[in-house]
């Protein structure tokens, strides 16, 4: 239970030392209504587009993480892309993650932490790149960070203290490297994607 | 799964009743440790289950993904099984098998691993059983009221009720696209092919739906939409939900007064 609990305080002090250096630098700013049912479109898009893998490619033991990574990060890479802003990222996993829960697993709060670490990772890697996703290559680093993070927390801390799920850390290993791999993988066809709708959004097409 | 219109116990609860039940259902299956006090938890969220007279298709689809969980724990526990003593069932790769074998120091399936991964799947159950008598008695609007009287942001509220919104019609137009991209022959099989279909489908579906969100958008706005909501429904804690928060919460004390012998 510790390292679970010592999870959550590292999440919180985190999470603060983002908002005060948001703060700090004048990033934290209002979303507009546009904005924000535009990041409530992606976070539907991030649950149906898991979907078909979820309950197909992603079944297939030892290489779901890799299958399930790519469809979540492009979507989300798409998303950043659509609403460049400080806190966009927290609005989209966590929001995300609500989401899953009021439709389909109901709500535990135990698993809000894993939620709030991958997307507060993400903001401190755009405060840290100032460039929020404009770049391929920054786009990559924050598509394989994500994938390191999510897998390296779930098979370390969730999954031991809330499921009581023990894994050999070979098999860790080869979970998380498919993460970051699949992570890197859907960063690069979400920015690819990604060109094409920002350039309709720019032209008038939308 | 859909919200069943029904009259049982469960509806008359109040959404935050219904957070809190969860919560502490979440905190009783990590501080639970023995398998008969696991195995009461899930027969009594069995119960609550069977109590809500569920369709038959509801019924199939929790036996399927509880067989599916059990199935899964097992076999991962039993390969990977942490505490001690061992007794070796079945050598799937011998740690002396080459390179293979000595970086994962042999595979093997552990007759108290499959014990424990049936134990701890009734964790599984019980969180998966939970989960479905909240969305089968709870609206999603009622569950983000809830949130939001808890503390939860409204701009929060709002984004993901726009978001429970989209879910069935981005389903429809996700349906529509590929229908329109068989007539005109595509034809994709394969692993590589699901990530091409992937590629294809998400440009015109998001395409779509931003001229959505823009409409959702402007519709809001020319509301004189501020983030603040009001609702048609007004939340009221009743007897029944404080007999429940106190009920529960003694459960719980009691579960860390015996988890931890204090």
């Amino acid at each position: 239970m510790n390292l679970y609990i010592a999870s959550i305080i590292f999440i919180v002090i985190l999470g603060g030392v983002i908002f005060y250096l948001s703060l700090r630098r004048r990033l934290l700013c209002h979303f507009s209504t546009q904005e924000l049912v535009t990041i409530a479109l992606i976070c539907s898009l991030l649950y149906v587009a898991v979907l078909p893998f979820k309950f197909g490619l992603s079944r297939i033991p030892f290489i779901q993480a890799f299958f399930f990574s790519i469809p979540f990060t492009a979507v989300l890479v798409i998303g950043i892309r659509l609403v460049p802003k400080f806190g966009t990222a927290t609005l989209l996993i966590f929001g995300n993650s609500l989401l899953a829960q009021i439709v389909s697993r109901g709500i535990n709060p135990l698993w809000w932490p894993y939620a709030l670490l991958s997307s507060f990772v993400l903001e401190a890697y755009f405060l840290i790149t100032k460039n929020y996703l404009k770049t391929l290559v920054n786009t990559i680093g924050a598509g394989i960070l994500r994938g390191l993070v999510v897998y390296l927390y779930f098979y370390f801390i969730a999954g031991p203290y809330i499921w009581h799920k023990f894994y050999a850390p070979w098999y860790i290993s080869i979970q998380t490297l498919q993460g970051v791999i699949g992570s890197g993988l859907g960063a690069l066809i979400g920015f690819a994607l990604s060109k094409t709708i920002l350039g309709a959004y720019r032209h008038g097409g939308i | 799964m859909r919200y069943l219109d029904k009259d049982t116990i469960f509806h008359w609860l109040d959404p935050r009743t219904k957070i809190f039940l969860s919560l502490a259902c979440a905190c009783l299956i990590v501080i639970l440790d023995k398998p008969m006090s696991l195995l009461v938890l899930f027969i009594t969220i069995l119960f609550g289950f069977i109590l809500l007279k569920p369709p038959f298709s509801y019924v199939k689809l929790a036996t399927y993904l509880m067989a599916i969980a059990f199935v899964a724990t097992i076999i991962s526990q039993g390969l990977f099984y942490y505490f001690e003593p061992k007794t070796p069932l079945v050598t799937i790769l011998p740690a002396e098998f080459g390179l293979l074998g000595r970086i994962t120091g042999g595979i093997y399936l552990y007759k108290e691993g499959l014990i424990y991964g049936a134990v701890q799947s009734m964790r599984l159950f019980s969180a998966m059983l939970l989960g479905m008598i909240i969305v089968m008695t709870t609206y999603p609007s009622e569950l983000i009221l809830g949130l939001n009287r808890l503390g939860v942001s409204e701009r929060v509220g709002f984004m993901l009720t726009v978001s429970i919104r989209f879910l069935p019609a981005l389903v429809e137009e996700a349906k529509r696209i590929l229908i329109a991209q068989r007539l005109r022959g595509l034809r994709l099989k394969g692993i590589s092919g699901a990530f091409k279909g992937f590629c294809f489908l998400l440009l015109p579906l998001i395409i779509d739906s931003l001229r959505s969100a823009r409409r959702i958008a402007l519709a809001a706005e020319v509301r004189a939409f501020s983030g603040k909501r009001t609702s048609v429904k007004s939340l009221k804690f009743s007897l029944l939900d404080w007999v429940t928060f106190v009920i529960t919460s003694l459960i719980i004390i009691l579960a860390i007064k015996y988890r931890f012998n204090l």
